[in-house]
């Protein structure tokens, strides 16, 4: 029965839980429950390169940790007997080894992120653009070939700029269409504690 | 004869064919234009208490959430049931966060209600060029029967919305927020909702002692600053974006008026604020930032700091922050 909310668990930490309703309710009252899914979350979070909450050092302690912790997840897949499309999203991509080398991988790609290329644009969005005003933009175009994310950086935003940030974020809230339809619910926002993260735009093509 | 008959047969059916998906997807966007008015309408016109689980990132926070309406109004009380306890009251023309981590309380002014309720001005066949929409069936949220509907952007500029309605009385009990993806990166449930006749008054005052707290007040400002109002224009916005509204404040926890724009297609807005630039101010954003599903973007220009704010992707806040130019130039 623990096992089988575990599975549950691990299938909606890769979004591919048809009810996932019930799972979320048994998440919000249970806290081992609530601190296995995070746990979860961390490690898809590492393998798809979005970083997580803890400072970049930590990272490969708390996946190794993580990793003891779980032996459910690297179980043999037969004893599952569940269909292909279920099978939780660490079984589909990758054993053990190669997490640890994602990790790696991971750690140091955030390490040498820099705040230096705020003025680069995504250019797959650029081929797609229905422009409405559009004047010269020289940096727009500047990039032709280059493919572009947007990586969550594992640093929190300095409290003073967060805190700036949030004062704009309630002024937004009131004063645009989403806080008419919706009253006081896009203040969970900030009612939630939700950290500010830093985000920089990545280049694929980048050489580090 | 009969071989003309069978062509007219052959043309209605023809005919049918081609016009009754078109009629089923008119009358389809007709019902989701009045789901959403009925929701937006539920959100200002009805009292309940409930409790909701807000996630994303893989944090997940639960939070209660009182709304009365009474002849003076609306007001409403979200409070966090885990953290460190902060609540948001809304009422009186006021927003008032109390946040126990810092000791303080910050009042903001709301958006003054030149109606009540607000009047809905979404118009989806206005935004059909940007989105699609679509019933999708009905499922239960919190015990109660939910009308799905789906909004889908069709550029990477805006986020798509999977919302469940109630039936009854149209309230929002569940949404998940797409990325372009359609990916859920943003989620919100009831978990328990009820609907009232009335609600006592001590249900909507703050349950901490905020004796020891610092408050911070804000002021509109029709004052500028030396410089006066900053006269910049924004040169690039997503389709379908219209300027809303726009205003000269003061934060309160700043002293410094800020200049407030607010852009929307009616469905997504964003917020572009406009300060003069106290050289090296460290609370001033520069590059991306994101909380949940609200991306921030900001940059030094000239005089200025230039910061955009909205529920968009960031590629959005990002673009339209670097299309913002002095006027003149």
């Amino acid at each position: 029965m623990t096992n089988k909310i575990y599975e549950q668990l691990s299938i909606l930490v890769d979004d591919e839980l048809a009810d996932h309703d019930a799972v979320l309710e048994r998440v919000a009252t249970d806290p081992e429950l609530k601190a296995r899914w995070s746990r979860y979350y961390l490690m898809r979070d590492v393998i798809t390169g979005h970083m997580p909450e803890q400072p970049v050092g930590d990272i490969a302690s708390r996946v190794s940790q993580a990793l003891e912790q779980e032996p459910a997840i690297f179980a043999p897949v037969h004893k599952r007997k569940r269909a292909k499309k279920q099978l939780p999203f660490i079984m589909k991509q990758v054993g053990g080894l190669a997490i640890a080398a994602t990790v790696s991988a991971v750690a140091v790609l955030t390490v040498q992120q820099t705040q230096d290329e705020t003025s680069t644009t995504p250019t797959e969005i650029a081929a797609v653009q229905p422009q409405t005003q559009t004047q010269n933009q020289p940096q727009l175009q500047s990039q032709p070939s280059a493919q572009v994310r947007y990586v969550t950086d594992t640093s929190g935003l300095d409290t003073a700029v967060q805190s700036k940030l949030s004062g704009y974020l309630v002024n937004h809230n009131e004063y645009s269409v989403t806080g008419n339809m919706q009253g006081v619910l896009p203040y969970m926002r900030i009612v939630s504690e939700t950290p500010g993260k830093v985000v920089v735009v990545r280049r694929a093509n980048e050489q580090q | 004869m009969s071989s003309s008959k069978s062509s007219q047969y052959q043309s209605l059916l023809l005919f049918l064919s081609l016009a009754l998906p078109v009629a089923a997807f008119a009358t389809q966007l007709e019902e989701v234009q009045s789901w959403l008015e009925k929701m937006q309408r539920a959100a200002h016109t009805i009292n309940y208490e409930g409790t909701f689980v807000y996630g994303q990132q893989g944090r997940l926070s639960s939070m209660r959430i009182i709304h009365r309406v009474t002849s003076e109004g609306e007001q409403e009380r979200l409070i966090s049931m885990d953290g460190t306890g902060r609540e948001v009251i809304r009422d009186h023309g006021k927003v008032t966060c109390f946040l126990p981590d810092s000791h303080a309380v910050v009042v903001e002014k709301s958006r003054p209600a030149k109606h009540f309720p607000p009047e809905f001005h979404m118009k989806i066949d206005d935004l059909k060029d940007f989105y699609t929409f679509s019933l999708i069936g009905n499922s239960r949220v919190a015990g109660h029967l939910t009308q799905g509907i789906k909004i889908l952007p069709k550029d990477p500029y805006r986020y798509g919305h999977h919302l469940w309605v109630e039936k009854k009385t149209g309230l929002l009990l569940k949404t998940h927020l797409l990325d372009e993806h359609s990916k859920s990166i943003e989620q919100f449930m009831f978990t328990q909702v009820t609907f009232l006749d009335q609600v006592p008054d001590e249900q909507l005052l703050p349950s901490m002692d905020t004796q020891q707290f610092t408050w911070y007040e804000a002021k509109d400002s029709n004052e500028t600053s030396d410089k006066g109002e900053p006269d910049l224009s924004v040169a690039w916005l997503p389709g379908g974006f219209k300027e809303d509204m726009k205003r000269m404040q003061k934060l309160p926890t700043g002293g410094m008026p800020v200049k407030h724009m607010v852009y929307s297609d009616g469905l997504s807005s964003i917020s572009i604020f406009i300060e003069e630039d106290m050289k090296d101010d460290p609370a001033n954003l520069v590059g991306g930032s994101r909380m949940g599903a609200i991306n921030a973007h900001g940059r030094s220009l000239g005089d200025y700091h230039v910061t955009v704010v909205g529920e968009v992707p960031h590629v959005t806040v990002q673009k339209i922050c670097e299309a913002i130019t002095p006027a003149n130039q």
